[in-house]
């Protein structure tokens, strides 16, 4: 098999593979009339997605290499392969998650999820520091999984279809920014949500008393934690001119879903609502990209004669 | 005849020293040199006139070029050769010059150099071997992306030159590491055969003398 086509099956195409078959268990099954299984598996895809992804591409020892001293490893320690890390918390915290809300009594699941939020928020931030960290920036990325969190529930049903946008973003923006890595692990989660976003739909469609798919949660948590973590990782080490922040725009492009509110609560089915809903984030992140490539079209290298220290060396 | 004698005698007695007194001051300072090297000159890197160049096969057809430029620190050795070298040489990530400013990028990025972690490339010589006149074989540190590992390089003192700023030393080096070594190990099995493993370095170093030999 050609390099390239290997590596995309490998980091894009079987991550996403994975996700879906995980999501399948709850969307495409009898589990889709129970509530918990509806908001865990699909989640858990989504961020299993990304682990598969990077550990296909680093392997297992990045992601043990943050927690534990591997002897005969003499590797780098990179900041970014934290994103490993999160991943697998994730994974476990959609099922944490959906089984507290499960188990909460009634009325006591929304405060599951905002609580839930908040933890993982607080986590980011103490535990996810990329290059040159403060305080000041480490309050931010805290900051900026809560507006997920705030934006995302104005997905409603839509929010894989916006997630998979969302990743996209961040998928484009890191290769515009020469980060590959993190442009196909992206571009694996955008992918395994696309496919999430199918299978939700086709299975509400066929499955009877089917539980609808809704941003609360873990899905909640899930995205909002990588999508903010995603967009920091590819800000902080950009080598691109995208400005900071365009980057910080990303995590709050599912709240555009609000755009269209008005049509998505007149529209005559769940598929016209989640239509308008997307449409709304879908115009935000053409935004955001068109911006991005302008402004580096515009600033361009910062390559040429009249920069080069060199121009008159030879007296010239 | 005999005073004749006895006063060509006299002369060259008197005559031998002088004419030989060149020949013993050289004897001993010869020797001296054998023994205790010349004091060494610090030598400061001209960072416009000091460059790396590496090489690495792309796509297992072509050889790419790209170059660090404007290195930085110093390297101390003695202009009469008499003892070995020592580097301590600096390159600034940001300073990777491909000739395109995306490819600099990808290189400053995670995938490669790793800029925003890992802003410098260090070199720190421990040791010398001579292998001829003016030539070095050099073991020292490398440090790169945060890790350092134990390498040889092959030096040559390129020349030594005479600059309105005064006397200048070259040097040229060369080394190859696998990159791998260093973590730097995307394009090599992922995408499989992007980028090459080995990196052969070539470093033209030239610098300013700060102190004469002697």
């Amino acid at each position: 098999m050609d390099g390239v086509v290997g590596y995309l099956v490998s980091v894009v195409v079987i991550p996403a593979l994975v996700a879906a078959v995980v999501a399948s268990i709850a969307l495409v099954t009898p589990l889709r009339r129970r509530a918990w299984a509806v908001e865990c598996f699909p989640a858990m895809a989504v961020a299993l997605a990304f682990l598969v992804s990077f550990t296909n591409e680093l392997g297992w020892t990045a992601v043990a290499r943050q927690v534990v001293t591997i002897e005969g490893d003499d590797a780098p320690f990179e900041r970014w392969h934290r994103l490993g890390l999160a991943a697998l918390v994730l994974v476990v915290l959609s099922m944490v998650v959906a089984a507290a809300r499960s188990a909460a009594p009634k009325g006591d699941a929304r405060i599951v999820s905002i609580a839930s939020l908040a933890v993982a928020s607080g986590l980011a931030g103490v535990f996810v520091p990329f290059p040159q960290p403060t305080l000041l920036k480490q309050l931010g990325l805290a900051a900026l999984v809560l507006a997920a969190g705030v934006a995302l529930p104005l997905a409603g049903g839509a929010i894989y279809w916006i997630a998979w946008g969302a990743f996209g973003i961040v998928a484009a923006l890191a290769g515009l920014g020469g980060f590959a890595s993190l442009a196909v692990m992206c571009g694996a989660v955008s992918v395994a949500s696309l496919l999430v976003a199918i299978l939700a739909a086709l299975g509400g469609k066929f499955a009877k008393d089917a539980k609808p798919i809704e941003a609360t949660g873990a899905p909640l948590v899930v995205c909002a934690v990588m999508i903010a973590l995603a967009a920091r990782c590819g800000d902080a080490y950009d080598q691109s001119q995208t400005p900071d922040w365009l980057w910080w725009l990303v995590p709050l492009v599912p709240g555009f879903a609000l755009i269209f509110t008005k049509q998505a609560l007149r529209a005559p089915s769940i598929a016209a609502a989640t239509f308008w809903r997307t449409l709304g984030a879908a115009l935000a992140g053409v935004a955001i990209l068109g911006a991005a490539l302008t402004i580096d079209a515009s600033r361009g290298t910062g390559k040429s004669d009249a920069d080069d220290p060199y121009a008159d060396m030879y007296g010239g | 005849m005999t005073i004749m004698r006895n006063a060509l005698l006299v002369a060259a007695l008197v005559a031998a020293p002088i004419s030989l007194a060149p020949l013993m001051a050289f004897a001993p300072h010869a020797s001296q040199n054998a023994a205790a090297p010349t004091s060494a000159s610090t030598i400061t890197m001209d960072p416009i006139h000091s460059m790396a160049i590496f090489r690495v096969q792309h796509l297992g057809a072509g050889y790419f070029y790209g170059r660090f430029n404007e290195l930085t620190g110093t390297a101390t050795w003695p202009l009469d050769d008499s003892a070995a070298p020592s580097f301590d040489v600096t390159a600034d990530v940001a300073k990777v010059d491909t000739g395109s400013g995306k490819l600099d990028g990808n290189l400053q990025g995670p995938n490669f150099f790793n800029q925003a972690e890992f802003p410098t490339i260090q070199f720190k010589s421990k040791s010398a071997e001579r292998v001829g006149e003016r030539h070095w074989k050099v073991k020292g540190d490398l440090t790169l992306r945060g890790v350092t590992k134990e390498i040889e390089v092959d030096c040559t003192v390129s020349g030594i030159g005479k600059g309105p700023t005064g006397q200048k030393v070259g040097f040229e080096c060369m080394f190859t590491i696998m990159r791998a070594d260093y973590g730097m190990k995307w394009g090599i099995e992922a995408p499989k055969g992007a980028l090459g493993n080995e990196v052969r370095m070539t470093i033209s170093l030239e610098g300013d003398v700060a102190k004469a030999a002697g």
